[in-house]
């Protein structure tokens, strides 16, 4: 490891708070978005405790850009690559959003980094989202 | 003039009413909207909303069928899937009708809403969807079979050595359900299962799906980690402690798996893919490789050897065949139909063209460059060959499938 890393790492751990998003992705969980996305899901009952667990987790997680056109800054991630699965139940998908970026539809396997929130988001009396993810591309 | 003012106003209230009226969306009408145009997230729950009314979901389906021609196609699949919850023979007729028409799109929608309120009268008619070409509609065969309790061992124990996993893990659990626990054997495989297809985890997501199913029915806590190699020594320990908790179950010996249920090993050297997911035709995975082989299907696919430098040849000409598609990798919009082409470039850069469209017909999607490589990738394709798993990938059936996406190949 460089001394440039150790010195950040020093930094990141003695002053967390002002070294935020980049101490937080050195320090990510790997999640597979397997785990999150094969659950037995009921809408109102409780999440499985190794989900809820990882609410407001600062994660890394792999997956595949749900097709979309043109550029956005907010997308879903999901477990197949073809992006076939055109209607993905609300639990087998992580919602993305980008911090301050924007990004295009690309079918390669990416990485996410951000603070992941886990929990049913009803809009209208629907259930719209499962797990949320703020963060950046890796 | 007041006068005037006076009746026209006196005229003019009734159709001020009747707008109101008509305007006035009813609960079940605003379920029906948003299950056809919600986002797609939203729609399947609005679906479940709107079969949950009865009687007057069934009117509301009918007064919309009535207004589009009866185009039961653009209720979209989510409506489609609950229609068979819905009072009325009329709208199950329609299901039956949807189900038994290969040109319809949602096929599996209908066949999974039938296959799930089916009635006794129903019960063989319903079981043949075991034999349908869509994996999906296989996968409602077993579970009409699970609703109506019939035990129709022989038609599920074919189902074993279905080319797609799905129906193979479904057909064991509901084997397992029916006290053959033998059956089980199936899935402790693909605990073992590394494949991939391209950067798709194909075994991954098998070892996932055939945990939770071992987990559900054999009911123990293991140490095995779906989400790390099966050849770590943890998991090495974790299936044989499973397979041991699972031997005590069984009065006979275990059976012997077929091959493509058998976990198969990793695909390192694939030059090219061609996967197709039709919502009429199915979904096909096909790969060439360095070493002049055609792989069909996933997980343990059949291999064919092909003539010598056939894919040599192929790798030598991508690029100028692919020259004139640019930058340009996504034609159409997202929908049911793919063609997904697959150019490992080099090793670090997977090249993907991706062709997508909604259930309606478009004939020229497919742009000329991708034309050139499908009529070449074709050519390699075996023709009927006997073999009824390869004749599961028999060049005109991929041929029809590519003509249902992408058009006609020319």
């Amino acid at each position: 490891m460089s001394s440039t890393a150790i010195t950040f790492l020093i930094l990141a751990l003695s002053f967390p708070g002002e070294l935020g998003s980049q101490a937080h992705s050195l320090w990510a969980k790997t999640v597979d978005i397997l785990t999150l996305t094969t659950i037995d899901y009921e809408e109102g009952e409780p999440l499985p405790s190794e989900v809820q667990s990882l609410d407001g987790e600062e994660i890394s997680v792999s997956g595949f850009m749900h097709i979309f056109r043109g550029k956005a800054d907010t997308f879903l991630l999901v477990t197949d690559p073809c992006a076939c699965n055109a209607r993905p139940k609300v639990f087998e998908f992580i919602e993305v959003t980008l911090d301050g970026e924007e990004t295009t539809w690309g079918a390669g396997l990416i990485r996410v980094k951000g603070t992941l929130s886990v929990g049913e988001v009803k809009e209208d009396g629907f259930v719209t989202s499962i797990y949320r993810l703020e963060g950046k591309l890796d | 003039m007041s006068v005037l003012k006076t009746i026209s106003i006196f005229l003019l209230l009734p159709l001020f009413f009747s707008r109101q009226v008509s305007s006035a969306e009813t609960e079940e009408g605003k379920f029906l909207r948003v299950a056809r145009t919600g986002s797609p997230v939203v729609r399947p729950q609005a679906a479940r909303k709107l079969a949950s009314f009865g009687e007057a979901a069934t009117k509301e389906v009918r007064s919309y069928l009535a207004e589009h021609g009866g185009n039961v196609a653009s209720l979209g699949p989510d409506v489609v899937g609950v229609l068979g919850r819905l009072p009325g023979d009329d709208i199950r007729e329609l299901l039956w009708q949807s189900v038994n028409d290969p040109s319809f799109p949602w096929r599996p929608a209908a066949a999974r809403s039938l296959a799930e309120t089916a009635r006794p009268d129903e019960f063989k008619t319903v079981s043949g969807f075991l034999n349908d070409s869509l994996a999906a509609v296989r996968l409602s065969g077993l579970t009409a079979l699970e609703v109506s309790q019939q035990q129709s061992i022989q038609a599920v124990r074919a189902r074993l050595e279905d080319q797609d996993d799905r129906v193979r893990r479904g057909a064991a659990r509901l084997l397992d359900l029916w006290g053959r626990r033998w059956a089980l054997a199936w899935p402790l495989e693909e605990l073992k299962r590394e494949d991939r297809y391209f950067e798709s985890e194909t075994g991954k997501k098998a070892r996932f799906a055939a945990f939770g199913l071992l987990k559900k029915n054999l009911g123990g806590k293991w140490l095995y980690r779906p989400d790390r190699s099966p050849t770590t020594p943890e998991n090495v320990e974790a299936i044989k402690a499973i397979r041991a908790d699972w031997s005590k179950l069984l009065t006979r010996p275990a059976p012997r798996l077929p091959n493509v249920a058998k976990a198969g090993s990793r695909i390192e050297n694939e030059v090219l893919g061609l996967e197709i997911r039709s919502c009429r035709k199915g979904e096909f995975f096909l790969r060439w490789t360095e070493d002049d082989a055609l792989h069909l299907g996933t997980g343990n696919p059949i291999r064919v050897q092909l003539a010598e430098g056939t894919v040599k040849l192929l790798r030598r000409d991508l690029p100028g065949i692919l020259s004139s598609v640019g930058d340009q990798r996504l034609w159409g919009d997202p929908g049911c139909d793919m063609e997904v082409y697959r150019w490992v470039r080099n090793p670090s850069e997977i090249v993907t063209f991706v062709l997508s469209k909604g259930a309606e017909k478009q004939e020229d999607l497919r742009p000329e460059a991708l034309e050139r490589l499908t009529s070449r990738l074709l050519l390699t394709i075996p023709a009927g060959t006997g073999d009824p798993a390869r004749n599961s990938y028999e060049r005109e059936l991929i041929r029809s499938a590519l003509s249902s996406v992408g058009g006609p190949v020319k």
